[in-house]
């Protein structure tokens, strides 16, 4: 009886929390995906031809998000029966998004208007050890391309990107 | 040419079931499918045994027996563990087992208020029980009740059975990779085999009830087992009688009841004592 209670106490607690985390993961994900529109990526390995670049560099982002432990048991349910593992699909989607983001906040600093050759690596952390909390890394990585700047070297970092192509 | 990142809708990646509505309906589906494994593995494993002959059994016995605990050193340990098997082999004379079966009592030196069958028939009465029974007539019952179990390979069907359900569930829960999905298939494959365990004391009673009606000419005493157990092991509440391995005293009592009135057995009598260095343990 006692390990039905502290099942279900843990399947409450994963499931509360982890609902919560995502809900609010999701949320500064929109956001700044918004906020970075501007820096466009591209899994593409070359970039247009008449593109005057001044400077190319890797950039790079990495997160590694944990599943919750409702997850899990969602998740192991679903190896017996089969089918779609929707609880761990929005785990890696939000993985992705994430690793994309910073990859871009790195390209943004360095004044970057798009990424080439952007490609993600996904590992799963602590993969088929029994008791143990999974999680998954993603890690994105491409070549930013800073263009060549004009004459006037206006102080537009932090700008968004969409208004300097513009200008 | 003209570069652009289109913006992706949002939620594509994603399925649109809620995450609650999913567990349910796959927590039902994997324990209704263990629940049906389990029993039709329990069935045939029960119906296996019976082809099991019981030397096979005194076999296997041979490695438990050598688990229990030492034989007690107490003066009068040999005096009780005799007046123990006198008892048991009386109850047999008047019941009598298949061919080949035979009856081993043990006198364990320990406070626990039970008493157990095992394989091969050796048949374990703790202490803990013996102070606490009235009178000859009860102990008589609990007797009879264990070497029911023997007759009917119970400890052998326990055996079994664990042996075929651990490997089954084990294989289930394998499938997965969390320990979890493996504890709820383990959790409802348990709940089965309580099921068969409760069926099993109730045959054991009855059996055991005959045998002490077939040695005392009547069947009285044998309710007081039952109130005896009750106090030790605390009146449970009904709705715990599903998770529990032994039915509930005062429904066990009622089924013996019913069967001494629908057998016409007289149901109170002389009562035997207990001799004297029994009731001074």
């Amino acid at each position: 009886m006692e390990n039905l209670i502290g099942f279900v106490t843990l399947l409450i607690l994963g499931y509360v929390f982890g609902r919560l985390a995502e809900r609010r993961h999701f949320r500064s994900i929109i956001k700044r995906e918004h906020q970075y529109a501007g820096t466009l990526t591209f899994s593409a390995k070359t970039p247009p031809a008449d593109m005057a670049v001044a400077n190319a560099r890797l950039v790079s982002g990495n997160v590694v998000v944990s599943v919750d432990y409702f997850k899990q048991v969602l998740a192991g349910l679903r190896a017996l029966l089969g089918g779609r593992v929707s609880a761990y699909e929005t785990l890696v989607e939000r993985a992705r998004r994430e690793a994309i983001l910073r990859m871009k906040e790195q390209a943004r600093q360095l004044d970057a208007e798009m990424i080439f050759n952007v490609k993600l690596e996904t590992a799963s952390i602590s993969k088929g050890e029994q008791q143990q909390v999974g999680s998954v890394e993603v890690f994105a990585y491409g070549t930013a391309l800073v263009p060549q700047k004009t004459a006037t070297a206006s102080p537009n970092l932090g700008q968004p990107m969409a208004s300097r192509e513009s200008a | 040419m003209e570069y652009q990142n289109p913006q992706v809708p949002e939620g594509i990646n994603v399925s649109k079931q809620h995450p609650l509505k999913e567990f349910a309906w796959m927590l039902a589906t994997v324990g209704a499918i263990t629940l049906a494994v389990v029993l039709l593995l329990s069935l045939l494993a029960g119906w296996l045994v019976k082809f099991v002959p019981f030397s096979v059994e005194q076999q296997l016995a041979s490695q438990v027996i050598q688990q229990l605990p030492p034989s007690a050193s107490g003066p009068n340990h040999l005096q009780v563990e005799t007046y123990l098997q006198q008892l048991a082999d009386k109850l047999v004379a008047n019941a009598p087992l298949p061919e080949g079966m035979t009856i081993t009592v043990h006198y364990v030196d320990d406070s626990t208020v039970n008493a157990a069958a095992t394989l091969g028939g050796h048949v374990l009465m703790y202490r803990g029980l013996l102070e606490k029974l009235p009178n000859e007539n009860a102990l008589a019952m609990v007797m009879a009740h264990e070497i029911a179990h023997v007759r009917h390979r119970d400890p052998m069907m326990s055996l079994g059975r664990g042996v075929v359900v651990t490997t089954a569930l084990a294989a289930l829960s394998g499938f997965s990779d969390t320990q979890l999905s493996g504890w709820v298939v383990g959790f409802s494959g348990n709940l089965t085999l309580l099921k068969f365990s409760r069926d099993q004391e109730h045959a054991a009673d009855e059996n055991g009830l005959l045998a002490v009606h077939a040695t005392y000419g009547h069947t009285g005493g044998s309710e007081q087992l039952f109130e005896v157990l009750a106090q030790a092991h605390g009146d449970r509440e009904a709705w715990a009688t599903f998770l529990a391995t032994h039915p509930l005293g005062d429904e066990r009592i009622a089924a013996l009841v019913e069967q001494a009135q629908r057998n016409g057995w007289q149901q109170s009598g002389p009562l035997t004592p207990l001799p004297e260095f029994v009731r001074q343990l």
